[in-house]
């Protein structure tokens, strides 16, 4: 259950940092791209990007900053260009195609319906939507099934990804208390609580179980 | 395999699917992922009310029918170039409401061998739909606007495939003057359309897409216009096959054109080789919510004595996309059929002459859960009766 294990103090510096391990979904997150019939692929299909999960920080009167980065999730080889990407509320993010083909990427999910409708290699500025509500956004093609992908929107200034083998590195946080949250879709969900100290680095651990667990 | 045993595997299938679901996607893969196989339920339910003999390829012996689906779609992939796919039913017929105590079928069953790591070139054996037009690429319930097929597919004309003496002068001269039943109050396993829905026929076929080009050849043990008990790989498989081939050109991604053909014989009977000729025409044109298409299909039906019987139908269909995961759709179309040669020389309408327009409303309630609403009215000439007006509500979900 422990997620604070400490590290060494860093003089001089006024933030810390966190790291740790998400345990990963050990589940198929993909479908088998290829086509029943023909039509709608016409390249070769990548390969689709491996599971991982988003981490991020929150506390009481911790919000998004007020003018977030911009992102953009492309769709290339007939998959999104990521797995699952990370925003604080209030991002607007791109869509460009860097196929040949059509894509259509739309999202039926609560609080993220949209639908972008089909669009071309080039098309300038790349269609984007603006995500203004927390929350875990699954993003889809509407011609080519098995592209997925997910967005998750978050009320932090202090967000992440992790690598494929669910390591992470959140820095320059400010010292104090936090709830560190880890989600790779709706039904894996983690959060702990952690420490940050000025100069140290924090290491988390997550339960093996998505159940909520705290420490400390 | 019996239908109890289908069934069985169907229904194991969809359980441990859905439960698999709780945890995945009904997927699993070896660890290298070179070993991939997917369980894919669902359910596809529509309630069908209008008038009788109802149009198109809907059999049901009432004004009111409901023909629940289930459905069993299991793929497999062996590496980057084998891949394995089968899909299982249980309904009223394949021809709703033709089986309404319920059937079991496998109505695709095939392997397919990806000679390149892109698209360019595959080879497929087993059952599957046909390579022959556009609408058959996208006639699965969740891709398909529309819950009935176009005309093309869908309208049952006066051509028989089982009974040659059906197929007389004097048989068609009777049909058209009403003194013979006509085809359309008579079961319609009877009878043929242009092509009969996805024409799931049993054969091979080597196929291919590039950036701009799309291309594909099969060879068949039945005709287009076969009905669907031709299909399976039994008896004579390929003593007379029927081949199709299929070009596709796409300028860019908006545009789409494509022009098919398809030759072989269509009479179920060992002592008669009547063929079939088709060719199509389609185009498709989509642009951020909307989408256009249409076909132009054209066939020629040999006789032994009545000359060459020859239909052409259209159909022009646009779908627009209002809200994210709500649609309108609208289609219209004509089936035009020519005149045979009548007993005295005198010419006969073999097949009468058939419009319909089509509105169809559809909702994404979530990426798995989708809602039609379709009616279509249909109109046909001449002393042929039929149902005009038909209402469709469809239910679909899937894993």
């Amino acid at each position: 259950m422990a997620a604070f294990l400490g590290g060494a103090a860093l003089a001089g510096e006024s933030t810390g940092t966190v790291t740790g391990s998400v345990p990963l979904p050990d589940r198929v997150s993909t479908r088998i791209a290829v086509e029943k019939y023909s039509g709608s692929i016409s390249g070769k299909v990548g390969t689709p990007q491996p599971g991982v999960a988003g981490v991020w920080l929150e506390r009481p009167g911790l919000a998004a900053p007020a003018s977030p980065p911009r992102f953009s999730l492309t769709q290339k080889d007939y998959q999104f260009g990521r797995s699952l990407l990370v925003v604080p509320r209030g991002t607007r993010v791109a869509f460009p195609n860097e196929d040949d083909d059509y894509h259509n990427v739309y999202s039926l999910s609560k609080g993220g319906r949209f639908d972008l409708g089909r669009y071309m290699r080039g098309a300038a500025p790349p269609p984007d939507m603006l995500f203004d509500r927390p929350g875990l956004i699954r993003l889809r093609c509407e011609i080519h099934e098995h592209m997925r992908a997910v967005i998750l929107v978050v009320e932090s200034p202090y967000y992440t990804v992790t690598d494929a083998s669910g390591a992470f590195r959140l820095a320059k946080i400010p010292p104090g208390q936090y709830s560190l949250h880890a989600q790779a879709d709706e039904k894996d969900h983690r959060i702990v609580t952690v420490t940050v100290s000025a100069g140290r680095t924090t290491t988390a651990s997550f339960p093996a179980s998505p159940a909520r667990a705290s420490i400390r | 395999m019996n239908h109890l045993s289908l069934a069985l595997l169907i229904g194991v299938g969809l359980v441990s699917a859905a439960r698999t679901s709780a945890q995945g996607l009904g997927a699993w893969s070896s660890t290298d992922g070179f070993y991939r196989l997917e369980m894919m339920p669902s359910v596809q339910t529509t309630f069908w009310a209008g008038d009788s003999p109802h149009p198109a390829l809907v059999d049901a012996p009432d004004d009111v029918f409901l023909a629940p689906r289930l459905q069993l779609e299991t793929s497999a992939a062996l590496g980057s170039h084998l891949f394995l796919h089968a899909n299982a039913r249980w309904d009223r017929g394949f021809d709703t409401g033709n089986e309404p105590d319920g059937e079991v079928r496998v109505d695709e069953l095939f392997a397919r061998w990806r000679f390149f790591e892109d698209e360019r070139l595959s080879l497929q054996v087993g059952k599957f739909p046909t390579v022959f037009g556009a609408w058959v690429a996208q006639h699965d319930f969740f891709d398909d606007p529309f819950l009935l097929p176009p005309l093309a597919y869908s309208q049952v004309i006066g051509i028989q495939s089982r009974d040659a003496t059906a197929m007389t002068p004097q048989a068609m001269a009777d049909r058209a003057d009403g003194s013979a039943p006509a085809f359309a109050n008579l079961s319609k396993q009877n009878w043929s359309s242009i092509i009969w829905g996805p024409s799931y026929a049993s054969g091979l076929a080597l196929s291919g897409s590039t950036s701009r080009w799309d291309y594909a050849f099969e060879v068949k043990n039945a005709a287009l216009s076969s009905h669907s008990d031709a299909w399976s790989p039994q008896g004579e498989v390929f003593s007379r096959p029927t081949v199709s081939a299929r070009a596709g050109f796409r300028p860019n991604a908006a545009w789409a054109f494509g022009l098919s053909g398809s030759h072989g014989n269509y009479l179920n009977e060992a002592v008669h080789d009547l063929d079939q000729t088709t060719l199509g025409l389609d185009s498709r044109w989509a642009h951020h919510h909307w989408m256009i298409s249409g076909e132009v299909i054209a066939t020629r039906f040999e006789t032994a004595s009545a000359g060459h019987l020859d239909a052409l139908a259209w159909h022009l269909q646009a779908r627009y996309k209002l809200a994210p995961g709500l649609w309108l759709a609208a289609r219209g179309g004509q089936l035009l059929c020519n005149s045979s040669n009548g007993p005295a020389g005198t010419p006969v309408r073999w097949s009468p002459d058939v419009w319909r327009v089509e509105l169809a409303l559809g909702w994404h309630l979530s990426p798995n859960i989708l809602l039609k609403l379709d009616y279509s009215l249909t109109r046909t000439n001449g002393t042929f009766p039929a149902g005009e007006h038909l209402l469709g509500l469809g239910f679909g979900w899937r894993l």
